[in-house]
């Protein structure tokens, strides 16, 4: 059951159960989850929690201050591990584990521990455990352990949500994580974990769990065997760091090779090596070959976060904390995917990562360990869970085989806008399209003309998020709105223009009329308005011509200048007098 | 046969009398032709203009210079005569409103400082459009009134000013209008 964690200032306020029901949330006592809200920031309904199509979304009720993600206003958000939602004084998190776990049952860790999680994510300082692990020290040997057979391996872990998305695969991640926990309700899901996590003695208490080569083995449905006729040119063993990477996800079923990890581990930090590389995900096929490297694709590790290793400190963390660590490490690749969705995945079909690794291929750094080769040709993608492994791997520095210590993925932050990929308005697609317009940013700046007097922005703004998406929320409504301001503005605009044109001033008065027109085209009042001080200018401007001629053919200069330039300023330019006037103008100017 | 013979007469009379009676209506005491008989028409010596002067009690005077046309009273309390300025550009009838009056009216007491009661209006005259500034001055022999008409030809504003002691001006009015009205004058 997923659980809505609700901090007050940065600390938890509130536990609220979600059981796939809507709720409201607010201040006032009629709401089914009452927040205390002393400092006010809160309406009496705020949010709405709407579950959808196995998510959950909180849905603004026009509340005052509406809710924020990332900085933005936005009116509905999707509940997603790792996404802060504001909302006045409070921050809801939905609790991590529980979600990805497919949102609506198993709530695997505890009270402290998602306490602790959220925290860690409140603090924005989503940094796995394995980040501040020792560096590994060499292991005794590369053990290589008995190694499934590729292909069946392959066929089994093959999983058969081929449309899977970068979520849902954390969110495999993450219950395959729990399953290694001691707590795990289900049977040991790494059952195809290889041995050498088993066999390797682990000093440091980093073991690594699957081989890199697994992962994406693991995640790629569609890789027989046969299809991979290169082996992987995976690195040479390198355990002496490993990242955290996945356990072995909930596969359909156990490998028959595995040997059961869960029972024979040690009570350490369940890390694994990252499938770092694309080749990892374009020549999945391969990785099972090489079983004799566990841990191969180490992931080259962020300067940063190994300067926080303590290789003093050996990792021994108990089973709740583990599967604290091993959640954050999940939803780790979860902002990294949501990172890499939003770069790519809004123009990019999502269920084509292939694509996703050539673009990004060309940010690896040239090293001199030999690089998998990664096709542009790739064959595509039926391994949407590894996009987001792959866009860790080619935004480290250094490719495989590195040996570097705790290796850790570089810390999501850069490229991980989690409110970005958390908005309603911008979800997943499966194929090709355009990349969505900012409804929101439309409907804000729409919002905000109205509110500022803007009419005509705002109405054009509101008509064109309508017919983007006729059924925006309070759209309609907020246009209606404005086309009323706008009649109010024009009558104003009417009457301030006749005080003008009585008082003489007929181009402030031109200026208001045909504001006013704009404001609403359809007034009588204008055309009319219009239609009268366009007479009555150019029944002016002819007298002040007829009046210019008088004093300049009388030798009144000074008189017939000012005359014609006042009959240049009230007759229409194509007024057969205007170009006489000029003509005179210049002359008399000429002379004077 | 004589019954509609008539009445033809009778409709004839009544349509002559309408058009006569808006034709009153229309003149302006200013500049209203009477009694076309009594006056003679003379032309200008030395400037294309014709103009009517009364058969009786009226002379010609030589003219000057800057004066085109100049006739008196042989009782030599009235006097009319023509002028004319030079004017920066052709004005069309229709361009003579009450700027060029009150110009006229500007000019008159730039040059005769003493002269008061002015009035000046424009007159629409058929096709041609007058300017009439009339005001008190003193003279010679006591106080005078002028009226003085302009209407634009061309390049030249014609002056024609008429000119009466102010006890004797209502009797001359008539014929002040007549002789005004009859000027004419060619660019």
């Amino acid at each position: 059951m997923s659980k809505l964690l609700i901090f007050y200032n940065e600390a938890l306020d509130t536990e609220v159960e979600l059981r796939g029901t809507s709720l409201f949330i607010g201040r006032g006592t009629d709401s089914d989850v009452v927040l205390s809200d002393p400092s006010k920031t809160l309406s009496r309904r705020h949010v709405q929690v709407v579950f959808e199509q196995g998510r959950y979304i909180l849905v603004d009720q026009n509340s005052r201050n509406g809710i924020w993600v990332g900085g933005r206003r936005v009116p509905s958000a999707v509940l997603e591990p790792g996404v802060r939602v504001e909302m006045g004084a409070y921050t809801l998190l939905l609790n991590a584990t529980a979600a990805v776990a497919t949102g609506d049952e198993t709530m695997i860790i505890s009270r402290e521990d998602a306490d602790q999680w959220a925290t860690i994510f409140l603090a924005n300082q989503v940094v796995p455990p394995a980040a501040v692990a020792a560096p590994a020290p060499p292991p005794p040997s590369p053990a290589p352990a008995p190694a499934p057979a590729p292909a069946p391996h392959a066929e089994v872990a093959a999983p058969k949500h081929s449309e899977a998305t970068v979520i849902t695969t954390v969110a495999e991640l993450a219950a395959a994580a729990a399953h290694e926990s001691a707590s795990a309700v289900k049977p040991p899901a790494a059952a195809h974990a290889p041995a050498p996590p088993v066999a390797a003695p682990a000093p440091p208490a980093v073991v690594p769990a699957p081989t890199a080569a697994q992962t994406p083995a693991h995640t790629s449905p569609a890789v027989p065997s046969a299809a991979a006729p290169k082996p992987a040119p995976a690195a040479p063993a390198a355990p002496t760091a490993s990242t955290p990477v996945p356990a072995a996800p909930a596969a359909p079923k156990p490998a028959p090779t595995a040997a059961p990890v869960a029972a024979a581990k040690p009570a350490v930090v369940a890390t694994a090596a990252a499938p770092a590389k694309p080749v990892d995900v374009a020549k999945p096929a391969a990785a099972p070959v090489k079983p004799a490297a566990p841990a191969a694709a180490s992931e080259p590790a962020k300067p940063a976060a190994a300067k926080d290793a303590d290789p003093s400190k050996p990792v021994a963390h108990g089973g709740s904390r583990r599967t604290v660590y091993v959640a954050a490490a999940a939803v780790l690749l979860l902002l990294v995917g949501g990172g890499v969705y939003y770069r790519f995945g809004r123009t990019v079909t999502t269920d084509t990562p292939s694509t996703v690794v050539a673009q990004v291929e060309p940010a690896v750094a040239p090293s001199s360990t030999p690089q998998p080769p990664v096709a542009p040709a790739t064959p595509p993608a039926d391994v949407p869970a590894a996009a987001p492994s792959n866009t860790v791997a080619a935004g480290t520095p250094k490719p495989v085989a590195t040996p570097k210590p705790a290796a850790v993925p570089a810390p999501a932050k850069a490229a991980a806008p989690r409110p970005a990929a958390a908005v309603v308005e911008a979800p997943i697609g499966k194929t090709q399209r355009e990349t969505p317009p900012d409804l929101q940013g439309l409907f804000e700046k729409a919002r905000s003309a109205t509110i500022a007097g803007d009419y005509l922005a705002a109405i054009a703004g509101f008509e064109q998020i309508l017919k983007l998406d006729a059924n925006y929320p309070n759209a309609a409504n907020l246009l209606g709105v404005a086309r009323g301001g706008a009649r109010n503005a024009a009558q104003l605009a009417i009457d301030a223009g006749n005080k003008a044109e009585m008082s003489g001033d007929y181009t402030l008065a031109r200026n208001q009329y045909d504001h006013a027109a704009e404001l609403d085209p359809d007034a009588p009042a204008v055309a009319s308005a219009i239609r009268r001080l366009v007479a009555r200018m150019q029944g002016e401007g002819e007298a002040a011509f007829r009046s210019a001629r008088q004093y300049d053919a009388t030798g009144k200069t000074k008189d017939a200048i000012a005359s014609y330039e006042t009959a240049i300023r009230l007759l229409p330019a194509t007024h057969d007098s205007v170009s006489v006037a000029r003509a005179r103008l210049a002359a008399l100017k000429g002379g004077a | 046969m004589n019954a509609r013979w008539l009445s033809e007469c009778v409709v004839v009379a009544l349509l002559a009398l309408s058009a006569a009676l808006l034709q009153a209506q229309k003149a302006d005491p200013w500049l209203t032709r009477t009694n076309p008989g009594a006056y003679d028409a003379q032309r200008g010596p030395d400037a294309p203009l014709k103009i009517d002067m009364p058969k009786k009690d009226w002379m010609l005077l030589p003219a000057s210079r800057s004066v085109l046309f100049l006739m008196a009273s042989r009782k030599g309390d009235a006097v009319v005569t023509v002028e004319r300025a030079p004017l920066s550009l052709a004005l069309a009838p229709e361009d003579v409103t009450d700027v060029l009056a009150q110009i006229q009216a500007d000019t008159i007491k730039e040059r005769e400082p003493r002269a008061s009661e002015f009035e000046a209006r424009v007159i629409d005259a058929g096709e041609r459009r007058f300017v009439a500034v009339q005001y008190r001055r003193p003279g010679a022999l006591g106080a005078e009134r002028v009226r003085q008409y302009s209407v634009p030809v061309g390049h030249w504003l014609y002056h024609v000013t008429c000119a009466a002691s102010l006890a004797q001006f209502a009797s001359y009015e008539a014929i002040f209008a007549h002789v005004a009205g009859s000027f004419s004058a060619t660019e």
